[in-house]
This record gives C-alpha cells, sequence and structure tokens, in this order.
C-alpha cells in the first residue's frame, strides 16, 4: 500500500484533516527504534482512493530539531520498510500563510509530488481577507485545495486532487532510488544554505504582496481579538501566575474526582470477578491462581487506567485550548535555573500521571541534557500508583481526623516531590556535558474551542501506550509474587502458614537484616518488594502478609474500606521480634519518603531505556534512587531512636 | 539597535538576525527574517521569556533569543 503522507508546521490544523479524511478509522504506530507515535489510517472509502494516509508530528522545516521533528524526517526518508511514501499533503494555515510557506518550498526542492492544503480560510475570511487559490497553484505549479477549517469542507476535493496526482518519471526515479542514502532527495536538502531559505521566504512574501491574498478589508478578526484580549490576562505577570495556579489546581482536584468513583467501579469488578471464579472453582489451586493470580494481576493495572485517561485529557485539553503553551512560557525560567527547559514542564505534569506515557513528552526538548535531566526528575514525580500507598499511610496519622488532613498533607508530599525533582535535576546538572545550545523559541498558538476528536485520539493513544508498555511488565510481576506467596506449601489447609512458609516470606526474613535499619520487619520488606510489580501492589501486599482475609475484617465484610480499617488495625498492633511497634511515626515518615523517590517501577525504567539509549544512565537512576530513597528511610528511623 | 532597548508594544522592522545555526534556523522558521515587522508584547514575571506577536502569530523567546535579533532604528 502506498502512502500520503501529511506535513505541516505545528498548529496548522493537520490532524484536524486527519481525522476529516480518516473518519475515526486509524491507529497509532509505534515507529521503529523510537518510542514515537504516528498515526495512520485509510480514507473514508467515500472518497475511493488507493492510498493510506499518514499524519507526522508538526514540523516548521525539513531540518529537524528535536525528537519529534526526526520522526517527520524519516518517514519522509522512508526509513520504515512499511512506509512508502509517494505524495506528501503540505497543510498550512491560511492565516499564517507567509511564515509557513518555507516548509513547502523545501518540500518542492525534495521533488516529491505534493498537493497544498490551506486550512483555517473561514478564519482568514472572518478578517476580510481571501486567497486566490487558482492564481496561487498556477504560480506554485502544484494543486492547491482550500479546507474549511470549521466543518471541514473541501476534504473530498483533496482526496480527488491527491488521487489523480501524477508521479513524474523524474520523481519516481528520485523515490526508488531512496534506498540509498545519499542520492535520496532529502539529502539535496543539504545544499539548502540560511540564505536559500531566508530568500524563498523573501520571494514568498512578494509573490503574496502581488495577487494572492486579496485584502478587501483590514480589520482584526474575531479569533486573533479573542487571544488579544485572553492573552493581557493569562500572559500577565501577575494575573498570569494567579490563573497558572488556579488551573493547576483545578486540574488536580477534577482529575481525582472524577477518577475516583471509576477506579472503585473497576476495583469492584474485578473483585467480584475473582471472588465469583474462586466460588465456582472451588478454592482449587487452578480456580486461585486464576482469581488471585491473572485477575487480580489485571485489576492491578486496570486501575490506573481511570486516571491516568483523565489526567491526559485534561492535560490534552489544556494543549489544544492553547493555553499549555503559555504555562510551557511562564515556567521556563524557573525551570531553565534548574537546568531544565520550559518544555520540561508536559512531561513533567504528566509524570503525575504516570512516568510511562510521561517520557514520552519529553521528546520536544531539543536540548539533550535537558531531556536527560527531564527524564531523570520524571520518576519523582507523585504518580498515580503512589496514591493508595499515601492513602494507607497517611490514614494512619489521622484516623479520626478531619478528612482535609489527608488532603493537606498530600498536597505537601506533592510540593516536595516537586522540590525532590528539582533537587535530583540539580545535582545532575553539572555531571552532564552541556554541548548542544539550549533552546526555547515556542509558538502560542491562537486560543481555540478544543476539537473532539483529535483531543480524544490522543487520550486515547497515550492510554494505549500505558497499557501497552507497562501493562505486561505489572501483569507478570503480580503473577509472579501471587506465585511466590502460595508456594512451595500451596496444599497447606492453613493460609498464614502457607504464607509464612512461602518463597516470598522466606525471601523477606532472608533479606530482613536490610529491612531492619529502616525500623521494619520482613512482612513490611515483603510488601516493599512486592511494590515493585506496581507501587500499590504494597497495600494489598501488606494485607496479605498481615493476614487480613475476609474472615478477619472486623466487621466481617469483604468492603475495601473493612479490609483498608482491618489492615491499619493490624498495623498499629504490629510488633517487631523485640516486641517494638512497628509503624512508629518515624517508620511512616520513613516509608512515605522511601516512596517518594525509590524508582520501583519496572516499566518506568524500561521506557527511560528507550528514550535515552543509555544502559548508564538509566542504570545509575535505578541506583542512586532506591538507595538514597532508602537512607532517607533509615536516617529518619535512627534520628528517631536518638531524640 | 540593541534588542534589550525595545519598548513593549511598539513595531520594530528586524534588519538582521545573528545566531548560531540551530536557533538562526528556528527564528527563521518562525518567520524571524530580514523586513519582517514585530512587537515585544509582554515580558514574563521572572524577566523572561518575552512574548512577540509577528506576522499574525505569537512566538516566546528567551532573552538571549531575542537579543540575536538587530532591529532597524
Amino acid at each position: 500500500m502506498n502512502h500520503v503522507i501529511l506535513v505541516g508546521p505545528p498548529n496548522a490544523g493537520k490532524t484536524s484533516l486527519f481525522n476529516w479524511i480518516t473518519g475515526s478509522n486509524f491507529k497509532t504506530v509505534n515507529y521503529p527504534g523510537a518510542t514515537v507515535n504516528y498515526f495512520e489510517g485509510s480514507p473514508l472509502s467515500q472518497y475511493n482512493t488507493d492510498f493510506k494516509v499518514i499524519d507526522t508530528p508538526g514540523v516548521y522545516s525539513l531540518f529537524p530539531k528535536s525528537q519529534d521533528e526526526m520522526i517527520t524526517h524519516n518517514i519522509l526518508n522512508n526509513d520504515n520498510p512499511n512506509i512508502h511514501v509517494q505524495k506528501a499533503i503540505v497543510v498550512v494555515d491560511a492565516t499564517q500563510f507567509e511564515r509557513h510557506m518555507g516548509l513547502f518550498e523545501q518540500l518542492k526542492s525534495v521533488k516529491i509530488p505534493v498537493v497544498l492544503a490551506i486550512t483555517m480560510m473561514d478564519i482568514l475570511k472572518e478578517s476580510g481577507q481571501s486567497i486566490d487559490t487558482q492564481a496561487l497553484s498556477e504560480s506554485l505549479g502544484v494543486p492547491v485545495v482550500p479546507i474549511d477549517g470549521l466543518l471541514g469542507g473541501g476534504v473530498s476535493q483533496l482526496m480527488e486532487t491527491v488521487q489523480r496526482l501524477e508521479i513524474k518519471e523524474k520523481q519516481i526515479e528520485a523515490l526508488k532510488s531512496s534506498k540509498s542514502k545519499k542520492s535520496h532527495p532529502l539529502n539535496q536538502l543539504k545544499r539548502w544554505e540560511k540564505k536559500d531559505f531566508e530568500n524563498s521566504l523573501n520571494n514568498l512574501f512578494h509573490l503574496k504582496n502581488k495577487t494572492f491574498i486579496e485584502v478587501k478589508t483590514r480589520k482584526n478578526w474575531h479569533h486573533l481579538k479573542l487571544t488579544e484580549s485572553l492573552d493581557r490576562v493569562l500572559l500577565h505577570p501577575f494575573f498570569g501566575l494567579v490563573f497558572f495556579f488556579l488551573v493547576m489546581s483545578g486540574l488536580f482536584t477534577s482529575v481525582y474526582s472524577l477518577a475516583t468513583p471509576l477506579i472503585d467501579l473497576i476495583d469492584g469488578w474485578f473483585g467480584t470477578m475473582s471472588t465469583w471464579v474462586l466460588s465456582v472453582g472451588g478454592g482449587s489451586l487452578f480456580s486461585q491462581f486464576l482469581a488471585d493470580g491473572i485477575i487480580a494481576g489485571f485489576g492491578s493495572f486496570f486501575v490506573f487506567i481511570p486516571q491516568v485517561a483523565i489526567l491526559f485529557l485534561g492535560l490534552i485539553l489544556l494543549e489544544d485550548t492553547g493555553y499549555l503553551a503559555r504555562a510551557t512560557t511562564l515556567v521556563d525560567k524557573p525551570l531553565s535555573k534548574i537546568g531544565l527547559n520550559g518544555r520540561s514542564f508536559v512531561p513533567l505534569l504528566s509524570g503525575y500521571a504516570c512516568a510511562v506515557p510521561a517520557s514520552m513528552a519529553a521528546r520536544t526538548i531539543t536540548n539533550k541534557r535537558e531531556r536527560w535531566l527531564t527524564l531523570f526528575a520524571l520518576p519523582l514525580m507523585t504518580c498515580s500508583a503512589r496514591l493508595p500507598v499515601y492513602a494507607l499511610l497517611f490514614a494512619f496519622f489521622f484516623v479520626g481526623q478531619p478528612a482535609w488532613y489527608g488532603g493537606v498533607a498530600l498536597a505537601l508530599v506533592y510540593f516536595l516531590s516537586l522540590f525532590f525533582g528539582a533537587l535530583f535535576a540539580l545535582l545532575l546538572k553539572n555531571f552532564l556535558p552541556q554541548d548542544e545550545q539550549s533552546l526555547f523559541a515556542l509558538e502560542l498558538p491562537l486560543y481555540r474551542r478544543p476539537r473532539i476528536m483529535p483531543v480524544l485520539s490522543q487520550v486515547l493513544a497515550k492510554t494505549k501506550y500505558f497499557v501497552k508498555k507497562a501493562g505486561p511488565i505489572i501483569f507478570t510481576l503480580s503473577v509472579l509474587i501471587w506465585a511466590g506467596s502460595v508456594f512451595p506449601n500451596y496444599d497447606m489447609e492453613d493460609d498464614v502458614k502457607r504464607l509464612q512458609t512461602s518463597y516470598i516470606s522466606q525471601m523477606g526474613q532472608y533479606l530482613e537484616p536490610v529491612f531492619e535499619p529502616m525500623g521494619v520487619d520482613w512482612r513490611v520488606g515483603v510488601g516493599l518488594l512486592s511494590a515493585f510489580a506496581a507501587r500499590e501492589v504494597f497495600v494489598s501486599a501488606l494485607a496479605v502478609v498481615f493476614n487480613v482475609t475476609e474472615e478477619t475484617t472486623l466487621d466481617g465484610g469483604d468492603s475495601e474500606e473493612s479490609i483498608a480499617t482491618t489492615l491499619l488495625e493490624k498495623m498499629r498492633t504490629a510488633k517487631l521480634s523485640n516486641g517494638q511497634l512497628i509503624f512508629t511515626t518515624a517508620t511512616i515518615i520513613g516509608l512515605i519518603l522511601f516512596f517518594m523517590i525509590a524508582l520501583q517501577c519496572i516499566a518506568t525504567v524500561g521506557v527511560i531505556y528507550q528514550e535515552t539509549e543509555s544502559v548508564r544512565f538509566v542504570m545509575f537512576q535505578l541506583f542512586a534512587f532506591n538507595l538514597i530513597a532508602y537512607a532517607l528511610a533509615v536516617l529518619v528511623q535512627q534520628v528517631s531512636h536518638l531524640i | 539597535m540593541a534588542i534589550m532597548k525595545l519598548s513593549l508594544n511598539k513595531e520594530y522592522e528586524i534588519e538582521q538576525v545573528s545566531a548560531e545555526k540551530l536557533l538562526l534556523e528556528r527564528l527563521q522558521e518562525l518567520g524571524f527574517i530580514r523586513g519582517q515587522k514585530f512587537s515585544i508584547v509582554s515580558k514574563s514575571i521572572f524577566g523572561e521569556p518575552f512574548v512577540i506577536k509577528i506576522a499574525n502569530a505569537k512566538v516566546a523567546l528567551r532573552k538571549k533569543e531575542l537579543s540575536s535579533i538587530k532591529v532597524k532604528p
């Protein structure tokens, strides 16, 4: 199947156009060798085409400056054996016509057959201007199709034009030779000097002044006026900052209030399912394997989906309105002080959902050191898997206290995680060479209403990426931990004895000297080891080792709450072998600090390796984080003994 | 004319852009080329970046990035 590639600058309306062309019939494809996705889809059948369309990350030119821009470059380069790009649709924004045409000029010199699609024609019309597409087409020598940015008018004409577009002999040769790198048309671009770039743009400016843009009445159009007045507040030195904090706190509170009922629902489903399987199977080993191993394993990463998806929904909505670019601008200065970039903001913020898909967002950072430092600090952000752990540990402190105590404590942990992130980045900053220029130069798009389909498709893509990358690891480790807690004495009648003689307990007991300085015994050690599947598994593992079962809950119920309350009660009275209480204030604070810093998530480690392709970096991060986390927990415990 | 002496909300014409390759290319891509007019709209509370209005677009530039642009007096 031949491919038609959509190329255009960021915010030119490429993704909207792609959605109109394909309906919602597209898939995300992982680009081999990189974690980057691009979208591939077939045009709706009504268009009668024989090609597939690829949507690529936005680029301003064919000289890539960041990893995501590199993808567009590579696809054009036919780097991927599964893609054969034959034609290109260059998407430019009518209101940014002059600036966007530079990309078109470059693509034309590559000699790939091109159709020019001009979007946002409706917005241009608002301002009393219009583009004479016929004259433009004659002058440029390529077909030009106007697209109505609001209704998607012009898409069928565009598809027809692309289908009819002939590939000239020369172009076929050029494309055929694409396998041998040297003769590839893209390499001809190397001859483009900065003067050419400027000249080509200058020529275009003159062209424009000649005929193409007809100015009937020049007035500020609605969109620009709206943007101007919004920016007077949102970019205001003081009110802009206030608004920023309002938006961020609004984002987080709404994420949790929206996600919590969904999480409970999913948790409930998996609970019911495993109870049912256990009762049908009569408690046989196989039914236990299905219920406590497989189903619980699936459940342990499915519960993250609501929070991950909803936070990404919020983020992508903010991005689509144009606000996120403003927020990025606002935080650039503070972030650059610690060796990061304003562009680190989105990945770090995404890290509050899950570090796995968040790592991808660091690809927009041009500078290698800034990207690596962002990836270094990223796992310290309070991801959704940590919340059940904090909820349990806070409950220990605040039982019987008003609910807002826990809220304040959580907010404190959030800020502290930012502080640790900044501190760690600052510490590593001087050890990484700064051999590239730091670049910010960010375009702030006009404000607009978010477009539902592109937003949803991005949320879906990010969530899918999470499920694909983190799912298998969390699932496998969960099943392994289940097996470790059941074998070797799987046929023992007494559940407690079975657990105490299990492999995982043996391992916990063997490693007890390691956990002892933290003030905890092997049981908590088992919980900490289990947290390597996913941090929240700590809670369910503790429930297992402290022998909280349905029969042993205080009120005989098997609901989440009664298990949690019972676990808390058991924790309150749990003693070390020397008779001292395990869960003292120092222990709990130590555990909170441990969970804030420790890098237990294997999926994150894997993704950061993919993004940096450096074993040394990832190993350093893994050992440093876990050692520091351990040392802090030990420190808190030991200091408490002195007082 | 040195860029740091420029005042807010006044229109300037670009005389020349001189920077290292990476920045120069990005600035050109964003529309900062000779003859183009722009104005500085606002400045962040932390002193930078600046928000620039150029053609119909808005671009945020750091102090260093902005100072690579020379304007006509």
